[in-house]
């Protein structure tokens, strides 16, 4: 990513300053803690490997926040295709059979789908709206292998979804 | 900071959830932002959460950006297709298209997605869909009804309807369910209907370049009014024409339900709260009309 020590500087200084307010954005739209983190967290990521658009713009805080912006819009469609995904492959199960089962264990209808654990993982984005940290945490796993997993999860999904648009 | 040293101290004087409604009409504005005022907002919001002691630990997440975050190839909801890297720009605003939600979606399976969010609490720690929409009929929120709910087929029809009143005209449903307006940009994208024996479900989509709207109808023979059963959770009511319609967030999407006699309702969406209302107005020849 090749940033010299006093870019890293300028960085972290931006960062500590600029945190708390992009995590507000970013709550205002999302109204969530954890994913809101998660999109700055994100922006600055994107930040870091663009160090000298950052600091030679005009406005770096407005930059940050312009960033944030795209971040969280690519957030939103990601999310929404993911949740489509899950809905559309329910759709394409026999519903009225899940609608009449109320004592039945839903999940045990979908185990063949994506192995219990990595349907478990889709679930938990599509519809808990929790964060990649806070499913890592939750499994103790690092965040890098928590994301792995759920890109995983969600190839196998869409290989049983026949009728899924990309 | 602008050298024109404009006065931005009006915003001090609205309370947070004004100032998180004007960056929500930013965020979806396609306007330039003027950048000063939404820094401004961003302060003054992140200054009273400090004083409410609700600050972040910037020092800390400092330290979870470098050990999580930092060294990424992309984003960690991103999903990838090859192992391989992509180049990490910020990626601006596509103009593309919305996917179609809808397929053959059984009207019930969205009503009880929508349905299923409104169940709980926006603080919920954790909850299992699943087990909500499999009991999507019971008592945790729904609609109670007099007649019976179940379904002995449920075909997709063929035929095209240009307009949902038109679908809803085709089968005879006589109260206003259908808007009459939409926020500018989207447009109709696809209606679907699908039918059983007692249930006709009706399914609108509009869409702009960054958004959906989705409009659902559920007609119920043999029904003569829903009553809307609450949990405890504490929706907004918004009444119109004398029907109460509840709104309710989840995450960053807005949704309404509401019953109209043999109808329960449902419109879904990621437009601010204050352009849903205006849509449900226009049910009614209430507000602004398109």
């Amino acid at each position: 990513m090749g940033i010299n020590e006093k870019q890293e500087e300028k960085i972290e200084q931006l960062y500590l300053e600029m945190y708390a307010l992009l995590l507000s954005y970013a709550n205002s739209i999302l109204k969530n803690d954890s994913r809101a983190e998660e999109a700055v967290q994100e922006t600055f990521r994107i930040a870091c490997t663009k160090p000298n658009d950052l600091l030679s713009s005009k406005n770096p805080k407005g930059w940050l926040t312009n960033t944030l912006k795209n971040v969280l819009w690519n957030m939103r469609k990601d999310y929404a295709k993911t949740q489509k995904m899950v809905i559309g492959y329910i759709q394409e199960q026999e519903w009225d059979t899940i609608g009449d089962c109320d004592e039945i264990e839903v999940d045990i209808l979908y185990s063949d789908l994506a192995g219990c654990k990595e349907y478990q993982l889709i679930k938990k984005i599509a519809f808990e709206h929790k964060s990649i940290l806070e499913i890592s945490r939750e499994l103790g796993i690092s965040v890098e292998a928590c994301s792995k997993r759920i890109q995983r999860a969600k190839k196998r999904l869409r290989k049983k979804f026949k009728n899924y648009e990309k | 900071m602008s050298d024109k040293q404009k006065d931005y101290s009006k915003f001090d004087q609205l309370s947070t959830e004004e100032l998180e409604t004007l960056l929500r009409n930013d965020f979806e504005s396609d306007e330039t932002s003027d950048m000063d005022a939404v820094l401004y907002i961003m302060e003054v919001i992140a200054r009273r959460k400090q004083e409410a002691g609700e600050n972040p630990d910037a020092k800390q997440a400092w330290k979870s950006f470098n050990e999580n975050y930092r060294h990424n190839t992309h984003a960690v909801w991103e999903e990838v297709e090859d192992e391989a890297e992509i180049p990490s720009k910020p990626v601006s605003r596509k103009k593309k298209r919305i996917p179609v939600w809808l397929r053959v979606l059984g009207v019930a399976a969205v009503v009880a997605f929508v349905v299923s969010f409104t169940s709980i609490a926006k603080d919920a720690q954790s909850f299992n869909l699943w087990q909500i929409v499999a009991q999507w009929t019971s008592e945790t929120f729904g609609f109670s009804q007099n007649g019976s709910n179940t379904q002995d087929t449920n075909e997709a029809t063929n035929k095209q309807y240009n307009t949902l009143q038109e679908a809803l005209d085709a089968y005879h449903i006589k109260e206003k369910v259908a808007p009459t307006w939409m926020p500018k940009g989207y447009e109709l994208d696809s209606i679907e209907v699908t039918e059983s024996p007692k249930v006709i479900y009706f399914a609108a989509s509009y869409t702009n370049e960054n958004g959906y709207i989705l409009v659902t109808v559920k007609n119920i023979e043999g029904t003569n009014g829903a009553s809307f059963e609450k949990d405890g959770s504490d929706p907004e009511v918004f009444e119109v024409y004398g029907i109460e319609h509840y709104l309710m967030s989840n995450s960053d999407s807005e949704i309404a339900v509401w019953t109209n006699g043999a109808n329960e309702c449902s419109i879904s969406t990621f437009v601010p709260r204050d352009e849903l209302k205006k849509i449900i107005q226009s049910i009614y020849g209430e507000g602004e009309e398109g």
